[in-house]
Parts: structure tokens; sequence; C-alpha cells
């Protein structure tokens, strides 16, 4: 819980909800930086054998 | 403008549009080989961990004694959950929780949370983000007890990408004649149904790598679940999946006070078409437009739109990405699915200006609001600035972003690997949160709000009633219990044998049971029996049938005096003696008592 507060202050406020057009390419190029901060995320994901992780992740078949 | 309020409401068939949701959880262990695959183990670790109190709950009445009977198994077994009851591998080891009233359990080796019920679609978002912190916690809990080489994986999502699916499922309160209607009467409202179910997927599809089930090959599709769908309606769940489920549990009175049906005129409509989504602005998306689309489908204000073949409709939309798949409707006109959006949209536009959402679904015209914008953008097809409010559009442009660093084709396994990473529950590798914490999300609760649900149930359903009955109860005094009732019991003195007295909560009326309503007993009470006798529970036997033998005259509940019992009742506007029958003659103590060990 700690950390996940921690986590929670250091977020970034989130691009304005604006969408009928006037500051869309604004809101493009802001979300592309922001998508940036999933880089680190995806390379710790891929730094492993992805083929090993997918046969890993069998489900049994649910609702 | 016209009344809707709840009162009024029930009058015309209308009911606001209340809505629960029970989700599925891919869960499996990383570095734990099993060629039964490790969902078993996974589910059953996160089980353990999560909080709540366990109590046996079966669909059919079944009781099998105390609560407090829960035992894990080794995970191989086939383990019972509780002592006694019939192992149901769809239901096993249901427990609820006194923090919101929502409750956990094991269906098919995947933990399910089910959230509380709540009103309004913000609430739900709310509700769905804390039950994923409350979830995330368990995994943590999890993996901390876990042997070193092994690491308990938890996803928000569908599918495994290898043929197995698994639900996001949301229910609505709807009228009984509005779901008489929709599948036994005007068959043309399920064909409408089946058309904003299937189109929705631009505002709800999660997005996924490839296809499955057969399916014809794909790069990158919409939903996780459309190539999982094989037929239009059914009452099955786990095969031969039904775009529209027709299965008829109000959870709202139980089987035998009205074959199947509630006496209440309530029903509940079980969607179990929808991704399981992470952006709050598509889950806002997915209950608020449903709730507004099943209250004009209550009030007989259903649009004409009805797809030619919805099943081969919802493939293709879900296959195109581009989004200009069109498909042909009843009348041989061909939409894309956005069109098919836009003109239920404009008619729920309609129908919200005229008043007719007041009351059954809160916040109606900031979701007709948001709804238009997202609409705007898919038209425009913009994907970056749909990647803040959209999963599968967050998902492809993180995709993207992958695979052109790397020079990845859509069939790696790279790619796979991250489709599944997004969904990860754990905030330190899932891809949707790092984008959440960068920035990149549009959010529409507080932080504020999430947290709050992860403490407290909602004020203005029954779930309310039934975190505070749990909280004042602990787990040994609670016997049996489902969404509509809680069965408690309490030892009787004296006795050669442990036996029970027992004492039902009816809360068939999802409704009621509010804050409003009960806040003030419940402070008033000083305890559990005190709580009972205000909100008029009823004695029962250990079945929850009525006692076979009338009581006469005034009954207490254990552990209040005639005078405690008097004041209570005067204090809560009940006759002294009312129908409170809370001791005495039940069928079991003429027999002897029953025993429980």
């Amino acid at each position: 819980m700690r950390e996940r507060e921690r986590r929670h202050n250091e977020e970034r406020p989130a691009p304005p909800a604006t969408a009928g057009g006037g500051n869309l390419d604004g809101l493009r190029a802001a979300g592309n930086d922001f998508l940036a901060a999933g880089d680190d995320a995806i390379n710790r994901a891929l730094s492993g054998d992805s083929e090993r992780f997918l046969a890993a992740s069998r489900q049994e078949g649910g609702e | 403008m016209e009344d809707r309020t709840p009162e009024n409401t029930m009058d015309t068939g209308a009911l606001p549009k209340l809505c629960g949701a029970d989700v599925e959880l891919g869960n499996f262990i990383l570095g734990v080989q099993h060629g039964q695959g490790t969902g078993r183990l996974a589910s059953r670790a996160l089980l353990r961990h999560m909080p709540g109190a366990a109590v046996e709950v079966d669909s059919w009445g079944g009781s099998s004694g105390g609560a407090n009977w829960w035992f894990l198994d080794d995970g191989w077994g086939g383990g019972r959950g509780y002592g006694g009851a019939t192992y149901n591998p769809q239901d096993w080891g249901r427990r609820y929780l006194p923090a919101n009233g929502g409750c956990a359990y094991i269906d098919l080796d995947h933990l399910e949370l089910c959230l509380p019920e709540v009103l309004s679609a913000y609430d739900h978002v709310a509700a769905w983000q804390a039950m994923l912190i409350i979830a995330r916690g368990a995994l943590e809990r999890a993996n901390a007890a876990l042997a070193d080489g092994g690491r308990v994986m938890a996803f928000a999502n569908n599918s495994d990408g290898l043929g197995n699916s698994y639900g996001g499922h949301v229910n609505f309160l709807v009228s009984r004649r509005c779901f008489d209607n929709i599948f036994h009467r005007k068959l043309h409202y399920l064909l409408f149904l089946a058309s904003y179910l299937t189109s929705s997927i631009v505002l709800t599809g999660a997005g996924k790598v490839g296809s499955e089930n057969g399916r014809p090959e794909v790069g990158f599709q919409l939903s996780q679940r459309a190539d999982f769908y094989e037929t239009l309606t059914g009452i099955q769940t786990t095969y031969n999946r039904p775009i529209v489920n027709s299965r008829d549990e109000s959870l709202c009175g139980r089987p035998g006070q009205g074959p199947a049906r509630a006496a209440n005129g309530m029903a509940r409509l079980h969607v179990i078409f929808f991704d399981t989504t992470l952006c709050q602005v598509a889950s806002l998306l997915k209950v608020g437009v449903t709730q507004l689309v099943l209250a004009m489908v209550e009030q007989d204000r259903v649009p004409g739109l009805m797809l030619e073949d919805p099943l081969r409709a919802l493939l293709e939309w879900s296959h195109d990405p581009s989004l200009r798949a069109k498909a042909r409707l009843v009348g041989g006109e061909a939409y894309t699915a956005v069109d098919v959006q836009q003109a239920i949209l404009e008619a729920a536009a309609r129908f919200v200006e005229e008043g007719r959402a007041d009351g059954l679904v809160p916040r109606a015209g900031e979701i007709v609001a948001c709804w238009a914008e997202t609409l705007e953008l898919l038209r425009r097809l913009d994907v970056e600035a749909l990647a803040s409010r959209l999963d599968w559009a967050l998902k492809l442009c993180i995709l993207r972003r992958a695979a052109a660093g790397r020079g990845l084709a859509w069939d790696a396994p790279a790619l796979k690997h991250l489709d599944l990473m997004y969904s990860s529950i754990d905030p330190a590798d899932g891809l949707y949160w790092a984008c959440e914490r960068g920035g990149a999300v549009r959010r529409v609760v507080s932080g504020g709000s999430v947290e709050r649900f992860v403490h407290e149930p909602p004020d203005d359903t029954r779930a309310y009633l039934r975190a505070h009955l749990l909280r004042l109860a602990g787990q040994d005094a609670v016997s049996h219990m489902d969404w509509d009732h809680i069965r408690f019991r309490f030892p009787k003195d004296g006795r050669k044998w442990p036996t029970y007295r027992y004492v039902e909560m009816g809360m068939e009326e999802p409704l009621a049971w509010t804050r409003a309503r009960c806040g003030e007993s419940l402070e008033r009470a000083g305890s559990l029996p005190e709580a009972l006798t205000l909100l008029g529970a009823q004695e029962t036997d250990s079945w929850g049938h009525p006692p076979k033998t009338a009581p006469v005259g005034p009954r207490l509940l254990p552990g209040v005096t005639a005078q405690g019992q008097e004041g209570l009742c005067r204090g809560a506007g009940l006759p002294e003696a009312g129908n409170i029958t809370l001791e005495g003659s039940s069928w079991e103590d003429q027999q002897g008592g029953t025993y429980h060990a």
C-alpha cells in the first residue's frame, strides 16, 4: 500500500479531456511523450524469454 | 420533466440501472512447470490472500453449516471448499468483503472479483479500480509467500492467446417486463441489443494480438472476446458463447419464491459480452452507455438497428482496426461499427434530453457527452488521441512503438508477450499502469473515489447493508449468504451439542437497504442481534425456510433483553412484537437440534 501511494504521488497530470479537435495535435504529441513512460516496462518485459512466458501463461477456459 | 424517482418508475416498469460486475482474472505461476498449467495453483494462492469472510454460498440453497469451515486444498486434488458442500468448480471458496460489500471466489481456476452493486457508472469505474487494488494486495502477499523461483502473475484480460477465454461480466437491473420482451416477446429488441454490443467493441475492446478459436489470422484486432462468440443468444457462458446471454438469475429473491423469478418484478441482464477494460473512459462508457441503452429498451424506445448477421459483423469489425469494415443491417444498408454507435448515440441523446433517463442513469448527460467526443475521435481514426481513452488504442500505440524500435512483426512472440503484460495488475510490470503513471490515460474518477471503494461500500445500494452487517458479524456468525440475503447463526446456550438459531436478513430489493434506510439503525445498534432486530430480520431454519411452528408472543434475539428489544423497536418505529420472531420453535428445535461440527 505504501508503494502504491508513493507512485500515486508521482503521477503526472493526464492530458486534457477535450476531444472536439482544437487541441488534437497537442494532445497527440503529449500522448506520445507520455507513452514513453511505458518504455521501461516494455524493456523489462522483453528482457526475458517471451516464448517461455507465453507457454507458461496457459489458462483454463473460463466464462 | 417526468418524475423518475425509484418509487414512480416502479409503476412504469422502469428501474434505476443498478450495475454489478464479476470479472475473472487470468492467473498463472511463472517459473513453475505443470502439465495442466498453473491456473489452479495461482488462483488459490491469490484467493488465500484476499481479505474477507469466507462463507458458504450455493445457488440451490443448501447449507453445510459453519462459515468458518473454510480450507484450501493443495491445488491439485479437486478439494472441497467447505466441509460437506459439493465441490463446485465454478464457485469455489467464495468470500465476501466487509470492506466494500463485493466478493471474490474461484471460477474454473480463475480468481473472480465481484464488485459491489453500484448505481452510477462513475462508481463502477472507481469500484473496479478499487477491486484491482485489493487484488494487487493479494498478489503481493501471495508472491511474498511463494518459494523462490516462482512468481504469481495476474492479468485483467480475457484470453491467454492460446484459445482459452474467461469473462469480465457486467450485470444490470432491468424490469421483468423488459427481460421478457428481450427474450420472449419482442425479438427485435434482442437484435437491437446484439447490434449495440457488437458495435461497442470500438469503445470497449481491449485489443489483442492475433486470433483464436479457429478464426482467420489477423495481426491485431479490437476485441479480446470477439473470436469466442459463436451464437446469438443462450444461457451458457463457457462454450458456444452467446452475444446476448439469456441467463435468468435475478438475485433479487431466492429460487422457490417464484420459479427463477423474483416476485418484485425485477430481473437481471447478465452481459457476458464485454472485454475487461482498464482505461477509465472505456470502463465508464461500457457501463454508462449500456445503462442508457437498457433504459431505452425498458421504455420501448428501441432504434430500428438490426444487423443482418451480428456474429459475422462482430468478427469483421474486430478484425479491422482501421474501422472501415461495414456490415449489413436487415434493411440492406451497410454500416461501420462507428456508424451504428453514432445512430444509437443520437437516439440516446434525445432520450436523455427528454428526461427519460432521470432517476435511472446517474450523470446521463456527461456519459452522452463523453460518448459523443469519443465517437468523433473514432470517426477521425485518431488512434493516438484515442489512446488516452480506449484500451485497444492505447495497446496498439504501445505495440507499434515497441515493434518499430525492434523491427518486430505481429506474429513475433515478443508482441504477444507485451499484449499480455499490458493487463498485468502488478503496477511494477503492467504496461497500462506505466502509461497511467506517465499521465497518458484520462481519468474520470479521482484517486479519492477509488480509495473510498477499497474501504467502504456504495451508500446507495444493498451493498451498504451487506458490508456493514458483515463487519458486525465477524466470520463465525455468518451461516450462508448470497447477493440477496445473509443468514446468521447464533449458538444456543446450555445444549449438549453445538446448536444454532438462524436469523436471515433478506435483501431482495437491491435499491433498498441503503445508507439512507439503514444507516441510523446500524448506528444505534450496539451488536449484530440488535441491528437485525431493528432491520426486521426473520428467524429461519438452517436452510433458510421459515420455522414450521409459529412462535407465540414476542420473541427475542439472543443477547437482547425484552426491555432492550422493546426500546429498539420503538426507536425504529417498529411494532413492539411485530413480525420479529427471532427465537423459538424452529423445526430443528422440535427435532432436538441440529448437529453442526
